[in-house]
């Protein structure tokens, strides 16, 4: 049987990022016991159908640090007690720099906790004001002590590239700070403007001009350059690593392996089904406790489906897809059915092909929604 | 009183939403013709295109009973379509009158539209009836668009009735009006029979059904009629009136509005304007007035999706069967692929067409922009006629090329003047007058070339105006004119769909503008691609669209596959709306984009 990841949604935030459209609420803490709750009934309830081993499980939000001591071992616990996790499993938590402590970090590590990634975004103090975040670059070092300190090896730390006003030496500066606490992964965004966001309709208003694309490119290639040479591998579009410390959680979802999602908004892909869950808090409690599931949206994947996925989420990866997958598993020659673009392509030196695996160039990362959109 | 003094044959004739439709209805509504359940709003609009729009282009005919004075008297109203590209269909529907109700907006005045369709209506001979719409609200101001009407039409308007058609106020002193004021019609019962084709349409059970005003004589079913242009012969299946549902009678005598149906194959044998006599008892001349229509512009019709081919051209030859104006033939275009050249009779009979196609036959079309029909005299002697730009022979054997001319009235407020004169000399146009009707009121007329009318100058005049001016023009012929083909490359190639014939004095101006707006309307691609305007091998202007840099190097987690999935796929439905053309992909409506540049 398929081993399988799980994911835990926390969508609580102490405050609310400018640039956020994920679930997650403030003010909303009053909920969290209920929430609990709710979440370890999801998952008992889930664990009577599902006898798979899980080999990652990765808790997001949200923000999970900021829940009160002893909430994470209990979410842990709940999934122990209740599934069979492979004790070599990957299990991540989300965490902000500014809420971290020794008392959690140590419970954290207690109850089985092996990787740690941290929101950073930028060192820059007005930086991290303009996108409104709430911790200092000092809070971020802190973090990073206290969760070295108990004695945690693989940490993850989130940098955005492409804000408004950022410059060159900002990206130069951050990457160098969060290279210097040794961390072993960083996840490198470019800023996308969600709708409706405050810093999309601070940018839509003209209060605050978005960066130039030129400048974006350069900073994107800058930060790309800079990484590998401090020994980080690009191993995903926005994702960097010391060999040996990829994202398996991650890793496995772009390999469309399945995995569970608990929790408010959660997604799950199991038995050629996509689910997603209430997106309210109020409306997830409410489904749990009358029916044990909050699904509201359940998709089944065709084999179609399947073969666009797998090119939209593989083609993410360094070493993209795997050409002979395609044709044995859905007897899908992409070779044969897109050569012409596959040729163009090519000759743009967009995309290569070696070894039966078709992936994008340097180059081609930065187009990579057009190169999936020509090849699905 | 004889039975055609019971009679009468009449018209409504207005600017196009002046209420034409609305007054209709009500006199439908007050005359019992048909019950209020069965009223849809503007009933007679019998193509969902009208009805959305709120323009009418055709009427459906109705025959309606009124009594005044204690007797009853029909009273057959018939459709002019309001609009400049049917102008001869509306000469026929006149022709079948004698009288002709004119609706002024309270509220707007007399337009352009209303003094050509009311000019039509005199030089038919027809008593005309002014009506004052819309007195229902704020702004009418009926005492001066009495006025004008005096004034910039030369009829009495004192009488005129003031009306609301939409809340319907005084439609008695209307259909009293309609026969105190309008003549009977004449006829000789007893002499050989002459219909007058006011118009035609296709059924699918019945096949082409005409349109007729008896003139003179007798039709009933059974009877053998000839038509003159065609000399064919048919046995009548049934003959009636419009209700307006069809009603079948015995018989249709002088005077008489109504229809025959005689199974016949489609509406190019049954031509407006032609006359239907009797095989075995005919008449000596057909009435006069019959004018051959030919399309006056022309365009490119492809299918988005090539393989769809021949779902266009089914429908086409559909369209075609009650459409005998439209004209069609194959069209091979190197960018496009197999499409159709199409004739219209303007840019609104154009739109209708293309509209149709979309709309009833699911069809995703390409049009490319409108072009008129040019006479190219050779070096050899010949003249042929030529639409399309890609078939205008090498210049060095061209002689000289001739280009059609029409004679434009536009109707605006006086602060105007100066912004239209502009545009009209832009346009190559030759001014020959300019009247102050009265102090809000100017009439400008100039001849221009109808190529220059095509490439959107309505839309211009409107904007030029904020709306106030109005348009109306005939075609008055030929003259030689200093034109060339200019042609746009993309990515180094000829693309074919995209070439325009155009004035040598302005090509420079029109192949630049065109270039800015390719690179406007076409999306950035994976590579760079240079879009240029060229005369022969002489490259006249250019602009490169940037490669693409930069989409999304966004974060995709199992919570964001579904949300980027279906992104994805609404991207690829826009795609699909793309033609590839070489290694470039362009937006199907890049084609008539060219159009609106100035």
């Amino acid at each position: 049987m398929e081993k399988i990841g799980i994911y835990v949604h926390i969508p609580f935030c102490v405050s609310k990022c400018k640039y956020c459209n994920f679930v997650s609420f403030t003010n909303k803490e009053n909920f969290i016991p209920e929430y609990l709750k709710a979440l370890v009934k999801e998952i008992e309830l889930k664990s009577k159908e599902v006898k798979n081993i899980i080999d990652t499980i990765y808790i997001g939000g949200g923000t999970p640090s900021c829940l009160p001591n002893g909430t994470i071992s209990t979410i842990l616990n709940s999934i122990k007690t209740n599934f069979k996790v492979d004790p070599n499993a990957e299990i991540t938590i989300e965490c902000n720099p500014n809420s971290v402590d020794y008392t959690k970090a140590q419970e954290w590590i207690n109850c089985g906790v092996n990787r740690v990634s941290v929101g950073l975004q930028s060192i820059k103090q007005s930086l991290l004001k303009l996108i409104g975040r709430v911790h200092t670059k000092q809070d971020y070092v802190n973090a990073i002590n206290i969760l070295h300190s108990v004695g945690f090896k693989n940490i993850n730390t989130d940098v955005m590239i492409g804000l408004p006003k950022q410059k060159q030496s900002d990206v130069k500066n951050t990457l160098l700070a969060v290279a210097k606490q040794n961390v072993t992964h960083i996840s490198c965004y470019s800023l996308i403007l969600e709708n409706n966001t405050p810093l999309y309709n601070a940018v839509k208003n003209k209060e605050i001009k978005e960066l130039s694309e030129e400048k974006a490119i350069n900073m994107y290639a800058f930060a790309y350059k800079f990484l590998t040479k401090l020994g980080f591998n690009r191993y995903e579009v926005s994702n960097f690593a010391i060999k040996g410390y990829e994202c398996k959680h991650n890793i496995n979802c772009w390999n469309l392996h399945q995995y569970l999602g608990f929790g408010v908004s959660a997604h799950s892909y199991f038995k050629n089904i996509r689910y997603s869950n209430a997106t309210t808090i109020e409306d997830y409690i409410a489904l749990i406790n009358k029916n044990g599931n909050a699904v509201v949206e359940k998709e089944k994947q065709t084999i179609n489906d399947k073969i666009e996925e797998y090119i939209m989420l593989g083609l993410r990866l360094k070493n993209g897809i795997d050409v002979s997958y395609l044709k044995e598993k859905f007897d899908y020659d992409i070779l044969k059915e897109k050569s012409l673009t596959i040729e163009k392509l090519k000759k743009l030196n967009l995309i290569e092909i070696k070894n039966n695996r078709l992936y994008a160039t340097d180059l081609g990362f930065y187009v990579l929604n057009t190169i999936i959109l020509e090849l699905i | 009183m004889s039975r055609l003094d019971h009679i009468r044959n009449f018209c409504i004739v207005a600017h196009i939403d002046h209420g034409k439709s609305t007054l209709a209805d009500r006199l439908i509504e007050k005359t019992g013709t048909l019950q209020k359940r069965e009223m849809s709003d503007q009933v007679l609009d019998s193509m969902d295109i009208e009805r959305e729009r709120g323009i009418t282009i055709k009427l459906t005919p109705t025959t309606m009973k009124y009594v005044y004075n204690n007797e009853e008297y029909t009273l057959n109203l018939i459709d002019t379509p309001g609009h400049v590209d049917f102008t001869y269909e509306v000469s026929r529907s006149l022709a079948a009158c004698e009288g002709a109700i004119l609706i002024v907006d309270a509220t707007q005045g007399v337009e352009a539209q209303t003094l050509a369709n009311t000019y039509l209506a005199l030089d038919n001979k027809l008593e005309i009836l002014p009506v004052i719409n819309k007195i229902d609200l704020p702004s009418a101001d009926v005492e001066k668009v009495r006025k004008e009407i005096e004034d910039i039409i030369g009829i009495p308007a004192d009488h005129a009735p003031a009306i609301s058609a939409k809340d319907g106020i005084n439609i008695e002193s209307v259909l009293d009006g309609i026969i105190k004021e309008f003549p009977s019609p004449k006829g000789d019962e007893n002499a050989p029979l002459k219909a007058l084709i006011f118009d035609s349409y296709y059924d699918n059970f019945k096949g082409a059904v005409c349109m007729v005003r008896i003139v003179d004589g007798k039709v009933k079913v059974g009877d053998n009629i000839k038509f003159f242009t065609t000399g064919k012969s048919y046995d009548v299946v049934e003959v009636g009136i419009f209700t307006p549902k069809c009603v079948p009678c015995d018989y249709l005598i002088a005077g008489d509005v109504g229809y025959i149906s005689a199974s016949i194959k489609n509406v190019s044998e049954t031509k407006v304007g032609d006359t239907i006599t009797l095989s075995n008892n005919q008449a000596d001349a057909p009435l006069p007035g019959y004018k051959e229509v030919k399309p006056v512009v022309f365009s490119g019709i492809f299918s988005v999706d090539g393989s769809k081919y021949n779902e266009l051209k089914e429908a086409l030859e559909k369209l075609k069967l009650s459409d005998a104006s439209l004209t069609f033939e194959q069209e091979t275009s190197q960018a496009l692929g197999f499409g159709f050249r199409c004739g219209f009779l303007g840019l609104l009979h154009m739109e209708i067409i293309q509209e149709r196609l979309e709309r009833e036959f699911n069809l995703d079309l390409i049009t490319t922009a409108p072009t008129v029909n040019y006479i190219v005299h050779t070096t050899n002697g010949t003249s042929i006629y030529v639409s399309n730009p890609a078939d205008l022979p090498q210049p060095q054997s061209i002689d000289y090329i001739e280009e059609p001319y029409v004679c434009a009235h536009i109707f605006t407020p006086p602060s105007f003047v100066g912004g239209l004169m502009d545009l009209c000399q832009q346009r190559r146009g030759e001014h020959i007058d300019l009247q102050y009707l009265d102090e809000n009121r100017v009439q400008l007329i100039y001849n221009i070339p109808l190529n220059e009318i095509v490439f959107d100058f309505f839309d211009n005049l409107k904007s030029i105006s904020k709306g106030y001016a109005s348009l109306d023009y005939d075609l008055i012929g030929y003259r030689p004119s200093d034109l060339i083909k200019l042609d746009i490359l993309l990515n180094g190639e000829i693309c074919d769909a995209l070439s325009l014939i155009v004035h040598k004095d302005k090509a420079y101006r029109q192949g630049r503008a065109i270039v800015e707006k390719l690179k406007e309307v076409i999306p950035r691609q994976l590579f760079e691609i240079p879009i240029q305007a060229a005369i022969g091998n002489k490259v006249i202007a250019r602009e490169t669209i940037k490669a693409l840099r930069k989409d999304v190097l966004a974060k995709c987690y199992g919570g964001d596959i579904t949300r980027k999935k279906k992104l994805l796929e609404k991207q690829k439905k826009g795609k699909k709306r793309m033609r590839q053309i070489g290694s470039v992909q362009i937006p199907s409506d890049a084609f008539m984009s060219i159009l609106k540049i100035d």
